[in-house]
């Protein structure tokens, strides 16, 4: 007769809770630090928001990934700029991205010849660069993306609030650049941005909430 | 302007939005109205609510390498000089402290610099720990670098010792009166032969199938003339290939019609005191 035995049933280790990701304040203070492994965290943590707010605003791949570089070469090299009791480094970083994709844009644009853009151009025909016809069609595609995406947040918006945000976000126009592209008064542009960014920062807070 | 003026400035000032006039009032105003600076912060929260809602994109290859790559070429300004570690995790940067995750700043100014200094303080213990641990590994790294050094001086020491020794070798086969003698042993290996340079009394020997001494003992050269003592070449020995090569130094103006070898104490011999196991006869003067 064999006899029978039962092989021992491994215990099995119990798994440890999770760790808590570092907080961004104590990247940022790494980074002052110059570790660049903290960087490296900051980076993988929020390169698709920054590298999306850049490619939403240039429309080229190339240049919103030279902006995003910029964006995190200047937190390495700025990291006394972040200030926390003004917001989170995510909300920091993108406003840097946009700020430096219009940047981008800008100097683009003055490069560009003189193109007269007629009052008919849509609403959004934001600042994108027009010489480049071989990218037309990303630039229709990333067009297309932004609009979508933005659906459902600009959805309380009344379109002419949304047209005004539009066009200084992702094109950086000034109040009276807006009054003059869309030949309204300046002081209706005023009160479209004043109420639409009401909505957003009700939204956003709404938003806070739910996390 | 009224204070209702500013509170409606604020989203467009976020937004960045504000002709240029507009804007370098409301920075001024900003500065001392912190009020303004809080509505200002949630404006830029709700613009980060806008960039959130963009498509993410997908970093291309490379990026981050090429980024980080330019930070390291970019030291921090306020940066220590902290070497560069492979694991970039966030495992890695932990302390074994906890750290409070609720430590976290709010638009509170006190709470934040009371948060703030809690992580800043575990921040450098982290910090400190770290530079204690690469310490000792720099410490162990430079105590074998210094044994491997120590390594290379002796086998530096030892190259020099064996170009000197060739130098001599091949100095000995440079003359114009060579003197060939071929020992060898009755029927059995080993085999030696011997070079005779009478203008620098030099024997260069060569030796094949010579075992090396037995311990406490060592090879001896004997030069011989016929009806004479044997006279003393020098001593030698083989290497543990069994192999021996060395130029020998001899009495000056010395002829000899033979050679031999025996094994004799450390240090030589004046006579020979076991018999000879190698032998042979020198060629003629001139030949």
């Amino acid at each position: 007769m064999v006899a029978a035995f039962t092989l021992p049933v491994p215990r099995l280790a119990t798994m440890p809770p999770p760790e808590p990701a570092l907080p961004d304040i104590a990247l940022v203070q790494r980074i002052r630090e110059g570790d660049d492994r903290a960087l490296g965290i900051v980076y993988d943590r929020y390169v698709p928001v920054v590298l999306g707010v850049a490619r939403s605003i240039t429309r080229e791949e190339s240049d919103a990934e030279e902006v995003t570089e910029s964006v995190f070469l200047h937190l390495w090299t700025h990291a006394d700029d972040f200030d926390s009791a003004r917001g989170g480094l995510r909300t920091y970083l993108a406003l840097l991205a946009r700020s430096r994709a219009l940047d981008r844009v800008r100097a683009l644009r003055r490069r560009q010849d003189a193109v007269e853009r007629s009052a008919a151009a849509e609403p959004e025909e934001y600042a994108a660069p027009v010489s480049n016809p071989g990218s037309d069609p990303e630039h229709e595609i990333v067009r297309r993306e932004v609009r979508d995406s933005l659906e459902e947040l600009m959805n309380g918006l009344s379109d002419p609030q949304r047209e005004a945000i539009e066009l200084a976000y992702f094109g950086g126009l000034t109040q009276s650049e807006i009054a003059q592209r869309t030949e309204t008064p300046l002081g209706t542009v005023k009160t479209r941005i004043r109420d639409g960014m009401s909505k957003l920062r009700e939204a956003a807070g709404k938003e806070g909430l739910q996390r | 302007m009224t204070p209702d003026t500013w509170t409606e400035m604020a989203g467009a000032f976020a937004l960045g939005t504000l002709d240029p006039d507009d804007r370098r009032a409301f920075e001024e105003r900003l500065h001392v109205d912190p009020e303004l600076q809080v509505l200002v912060a949630e404006y830029r929260e709700a613009l980060g609510v806008v960039s959130d809602a963009l498509p993410p994109a997908a970093p291309p290859h490379g990026l981050r390498s090429r980024i980080l790559d330019r930070a390291r070429s970019l030291r921090s300004p306020n940066a220590s000089t902290i070497a560069d570690r492979p694991e970039e995790t966030e495992a890695s940067l932990r302390s074994d402290r906890p750290i409070d995750p609720n430590a976290r700043g709010t638009s509170t100014g006190w709470r934040f610099a009371t948060a703030a200094a809690v992580l800043l303080s575990l921040g450098l213990g982290a910090w400190a720990m770290q530079l204690r641990e690469r310490s000792a590994g720099l410490e162990q790294q430079v105590v074998t670098l210094t044994g491997e050094l120590g390594q290379i001086r002796g086998e530096l020491g030892q190259a020099e010792v064996d170009l000197a020794r060739y130098d001599s070798i091949a100095s000995a086969l440079v003359g114009t009166d060579l003197r060939f003698a071929t020992l060898q042993a009755p029927e059995t290996d080993p085999r030696m032969h011997l070079v005779f340079n009478p203008e620098q009394d030099v024997v260069l020997i060569a030796a094949v199938n010579l075992a090396p001494a037995p311990p406490g003992r060592i090879y001896q050269l004997w030069g011989i003339r016929e009806g004479e003592d044997p006279v003393s070449l020098g001593t030698f020995d083989s290497g543990a290939d069994n192999v021996a090569l060395q130029a020998l130094a001899v009495p000056a103006d010395q002829e000899f019609d033979l050679s031999a070898v025996s094994e004799e104490p450390t240090g030589g011999s004046p006579q020979p005191t076991t018999t000879p196991f190698l032998a042979g006869a020198w060629s003629p003067q001139g030949s």
